[in-house]
């Protein structure tokens, strides 16, 4: 880590002064910034355009919309595509980084999955405003009603239901868990200010103390997230491509779209991520945080993508192209043409040949260049949507129907109100919420400094060695060498260390040290995939036999549609399981015994520590007074 | 028959979210109207007495023609009514109307009770029910004992109509009631 | 069982669209103007779509019907999130309007292009709204719908004949474009009949399905080719 974060991030005794601590990660927050909040409200009343067409289409019908008869789906099912691509840079980049032990990705995953969070809640609206009749979306969900109808799991909308519902928790969950170190850290910042933030902040860190317990709890809760969330977010798009591939649909019909979906939603979710980490970048002032070496790496992801989809979108064009199926030939041959050439060459052109151009180079992977080619790979993966859904929509079998689409104010308004809908969602986020992860920066810090030889530190013991008889002293240390030394004269005394807080994991510090027992984060968490896979399974197989439809000769319940239910049903199960873990390690340490008025402390880096002894001698021998 | 489904009006269940408009069939248009006056006895034309005309010894299908013969029950035309009471009790204030409306050649504009919404989409055979042996009260309750007939089962709810369905062997194919 | 089945001869064709036009009347099909229908959102669940044969002058012009081909195996079933379209026990391939939450996949995943879509709420400009067929429900905005073969006819036939005590006798029933058609050029019945005219009429081998090979097992079935084939099939 270089000098310039450590300032940010204070862990010398010398900056004890803490309200400059957590430096502008945090600063952020509690100030008033004009531009940002005028830009929020912009993005807010872009937003609103979005509802305001879908209103209006509500009321007097889906005629509104360009769709028509061949081509039924159109803008709204490209833009759901286009933001469920969005939202799989965050989450994945993030677990994959984290799996990984990436110790470059530290500044960078909390807006990331920020991203991904928000560009879910976007995506996930669109399948309604597709709906005929949205009012009863409700008919699609699993539920014992009056109808006695059930579901049809041999649906790939019901999969993508299931996928998307399994993703929105499972990245939302791995968004909010480790905010929690950060959330407590604003509470402690705010704490002498009292008032409904100071409340509302302590409700949402759940009694977060930073115990040993505590971060065992949280570091095991997000390692199991990770890699859980890396096969769901696979999935997720794989299933989106599976709405297309699963038909008899000329150009749809392909093996290749699961994976050629997944490289492109990576794809553009990392040109938007790169967008969002400039903006951020200007908009905080965190080019010490958000710094250079960042973008270079995330540049050269970016190019691996640029090679990979541009392998993908070949071999896709290549294989209609050569194979000579009529159908097929008929939907390549209208591609080839007209307004659908001219929207595959911009495709290609904003898509590869720029990146190409610009991301092989250093300079190309600065901040600028970079964020200038992902506005123009955001676009471009829209594009590849709109490539993929039109042209074959037009071209049925039967060529008595004859399709062209041109899209109505109604969708432009809506597409453009989805973009203000999610600027909005992250310009709130980032201003109410540390939108840079400060524990996990300072837990880089800390293992730097750990790796170095220890310093030789005098101990401050903050309360209460004046009080003769006390028998419980809170300490406050700078390092954890200082805690080494503390935990060596606490044993020469006999004394014992009761309680232990610090805003980061103390590498070497576990749970045990404290006499606690940790939560069995990873038991809870196969029991829950145990669980959610058994309930996932047995809703796709056996509850639709409680719901006997006639179906004619069409089995109710198949193989393939449960398997696919039980697989997102088991990382939900884990998910949920996981996060209840975590959240029950840290409420059991909530009541820790180390002064809350040193609290404030924490935010400085330093690491509070309660020694307890059975006499005051031993107490004041214990602590080095 | 068109001219009949136009006489027998439909409320609407506000629960549907449809709105009634110009392109509605003719019965519904017609019910819209009706039931505009509120719902209750007093949307009725008459006062007419279930209780009463079925104590006097009157047979279901004595009014409602369609009951054992075809898709529609139907309500009774004015012409029904004026069979009998062209004699009986011509005086009775109720029946004066009858008269009247018979003198000056305006149907009876009776509100439809048992309703199936427009925005169910569903079909129902009447004949198809009388013949297979369900009693009238099953769907109607005990007319005999209502002065003014009032719906007894929520013929919106298709739960009700599905277990009746499966607990007597009949079709639960979607297709023979949506269409 | 019962396993309904049509079978229509492009050679008795001759594309005069009274099909069309009693499909419409029977079935509430709005109409939705000009302006619409540029879009392509007209409503018709049977359309008669016109080919070439040969060259000029040895020219022949040929008429074809499509309606929905109520397929056996049909694509537009599985895609549907809520059974909103399934198969009855009937071989009918059912839509059911009230069930429809609007997703258009089916529509999409129709080799034939037969599903028409409520884009709109449905208007009958005066006179029309005066002769809606009562025994078929008028769809709302929002929903999928498509040729049923008739099927409240279908249904009121099953009952005559139950009331009667006698199954349905073949030729009982018929939709309404085969009710209309001058030519006699559609034949609807039971193709678990053996002795059905339309299980007869698929046996010729003037018989084909149409976009056979995508496996969809249409329940309709299109006869063309040379009459004295026909005839050879029927002599044999």
């Amino acid at each position: 880590m270089t000098d310039s974060q450590a300032s940010l991030v204070s862990t010398s005794k010398a900056d004890a002064d803490f309200s400059d601590a957590g430096g502008p990660l945090i600063d952020h927050l509690l100030r008033w910034r004009p531009r940002l909040a005028t830009a929020t409200v912009f993005a807010g009343l872009v937003a609103l355009l979005m509802f305001v067409c879908w209103g209006i289409q509500i009321k007097y019908g889906l005629g509104v919309a360009g769709i028509n008869r061949p081509v039924f789906w159109g803008f709204y099912i490209i833009t759901f595509v286009f933001w469920i691509g969005i939202s799989h840079a965050g989450t994945l980049i993030s677990a994959i980084l984290r799996v990984t032990g990436a110790g470059w990705r530290r500044p960078v995953t909390r807006c990331a999955e920020a991203v991904t969070v928000f560009a879910l809640c976007v995506g996930g609206i669109f399948p309604l405003i597709h709906l005929g009749r949205p009012w009863v979306f409700f008919y699609m969900i699993p539920y014992p009603n009056d109808r006695m109808l059930w579901p049809n799991f041999r649906s790939p909308l019901v999969w993508d239901m299931v996928a998307i519902t399994t993703y929105l928790t499972g990245s939302l969950l791995y968004l909010s868990l480790p905010l929690l170190p950060d959330l407590a850290l604003v509470r402690d910042r705010i704490a002498s200010q009292g008032g409904l933030r100071h409340k509302v902040f302590s409700a949402l860190s759940l009694g977060w103390r930073g115990t040993p317990g505590q971060w065992h709890g949280l570091d095991q809760g997000i390692k199991i997230l990770a890699v859980a969330i890396i096969p769901v977010a696979i999935s997720v798009h794989t299933i989106v491509s599976w709405d297309f591939a699963m038909t008899q649909v000329p150009g749809w019909k392909s093996t290749i779209f699961g994976p050629y979906f997944v490289v492109g939603a990576i794809y553009s979710g990392i040109a938007m991520l790169l967008i969002a980490m400039a903006l951020l970048r200007r908009g905080l002032q965190l080019s010490t945080v958000l710094h250079d070496r960042l973008f270079n790496n995330l540049g050269l992801l970016f190019l691996a993508m640029t090679l990979l989809w541009g392998y993908f979108t070949f071999s896709e064009h290549l294989t209609t192209w050569y194979a000579g199926d009529l159908a097929e030939q008929i939907v390549h041959h209208r591609l080839m043409q007209g307004g659908s050439l001219m929207v595959l060459i911009a495709m290609v052109v904003v898509n590869v040949v720029i990146p190409l151009a610009v991301l092989p180079f250093r300079w190309g992977r600065r901040p600028l260049p970079l964020a200038l080619v992902s506005c123009g790979v955001v676009v471009g993966m829209w594009l590849e949507r709109w490539i993929i859904v039109v042209p074959s929509l037009s071209a049925p079998r039967l060529t008595f129907f004859e399709g062209s689409y041109s899209p109505t104010w109604i969708e432009i308004g809506i597409l453009i109100g989805s973009a203000g809908l999610f600027a909005f969602l992250y310009l709130l986020f980032m201003q109410l919420l540390p939108i840079v992860s400060v524990w996990e920066i300072r837990e880089g810090l800390i293992e730097d400094e750990h790796a170095q030889a220890a310093e030789d530190h005098s101990l401050e013991v903050a309360e209460p060695s004046g009080v003769p008889d006390a028998s419980v002293a809170s300490v406050v240390l700078a390092t954890v060498a200082d805690l080494r030394t503390l935990q060596v004269s606490a044993a020469d005394a006999d004394a014992k260390i009761v309680g232990l807080r610090s805003s980061a994991p103390l590498p070497g510090v576990t749970a045990a040290q404290t006499h606690r027992r940790p939560v069995p984060v990873l038991r809870f968490a196969l029991i829950g995939a145990l669980l959610g896979g058994l309930g996932a399974f047995l809703l796709a197989s056996r509850s639709a036999l409680a719901y006997p439809l006639p179906t004619g000769g069409m089995e109710i319940v198949a193989g393939p549609p449960v398997a696919i239910v039980t697989y997102e049903g088991t990382a939900l199960g884990l998910i949920l399981a996981t996060v209840f873990a975590v959240v029950l390690a840290v409420r059991r340490d909530k009541d820790v015994v180390v002064s809350d008025e040193l609290a404030s402390r924490l935010a400085t880096g330093e690491i509070l520590a309660t020694v307890e002894a059975e006499s005051p001698e031993q107490l004041t021998m214990a602590v080095g007074r | 028959m068109i001219l009949l489904v136009g006489s027998l009006g439909c409320a609407k269940s506000s629960a549907e979210r449809t709105d009634v408009q110009a392109s509605d069939p003719p019965e519904l248009a017609a019910g819209a109207e009706v039931s505009s006056a509120g719902p209750g006895s007093g949307t009725q034309p008459v006062a007419y007495s279930h209780a009463v005309h079925i104590e006097a010894g009157l047979e279901c299908k004595r009014c409602h023609a369609g009951a054992f013969e075809n898709k529609r029950a139907g309500l009774p035309p004015l012409a029904t009514c004026i069979s009998c009471h062209r004699r009986t009790i011509p005086d009775h204030p109720e029946v004066k109307k009858l008269l009247a409306a018979w003198e000056a050649e305006t149907p009876l504009q009776w509100v439809k009770v048992n309703v199936l919404p427009k925005a169910s989409m569903v079909q129902f055979h009447h004949a198809a029910h009388a013949r297979a042996d369900v009693g009238c009260e099953q769907c109607h309750g005990d007319v005999a004992s209502m002065a003014i007939a009032e719906p007894v089962i929520d013929v919106a709810r298709m739960g009700w109509c599905v277990q009746c369905h499966r607990d007597n062997g009949a079709t639960d194919d979607c297709l023979a009631c949506h269409y | 069982m019962t396993s309904w089945g049509m079978a229509i001869d492009t050679d008795r064709c001759d594309g005069c669209n009274a099909c069309v036009v009693a499909c419409n009347a029977e079935n509430n099909i709005p109409t939705v103007g000009a302006p619409e229908a540029r879009k392509g959102r007209t409503m018709h669940w049977l359309r008669i779509e016109r080919s070439v044969e040969g060259e000029f002058p040895d020219a022949k012009v040929r008429f074809r019907p499509v309606l929905c081909q109520q397929c056996d195996h049909a694509p537009c079933e599985p895609v549907c999130p809520v059974y909103a379209t399934y198969h009855n026990p009937e071989g009918l391939n059912a839509m059911v309007y009230s069930r429809c939450v609007g997703t258009r996949y089916c529509a999409n995943n129709c080799p034939y292009s037969v599903r028409t879509f409520n884009w709109f709420e449905p208007v009958f400009v005066e006179p029309l709204n005066e002769q809606l067929n009562p025994d078929v429900s008028v769809r709302t905005a929002g929903v999928m719908e498509k040729c049923t073969f008739c099927v409240q006819r279908i249904q009121e036939g099953k009952q005559n004949a139950k009331a009667d005590g006698r199954a349905v006798r073949d030729g009982e029933i018929q939709p309404a474009c085969a009710q209309s058609c001058p030519p006699k050029a559609i034949t609807f019945g039971d193709f678990d009949n053996p002795d059905s005219a339309v299980s007869r009429a698929a046996r010729s081998d003037r018989a084909e399905r149409l976009l056979g090979d995508l496996g969809t097992q249409p329940s309709v079935v299109y006869l063309s080719g040379p009459a004295d084939r026909a005839e050879r099939q029927s002599d044999d």
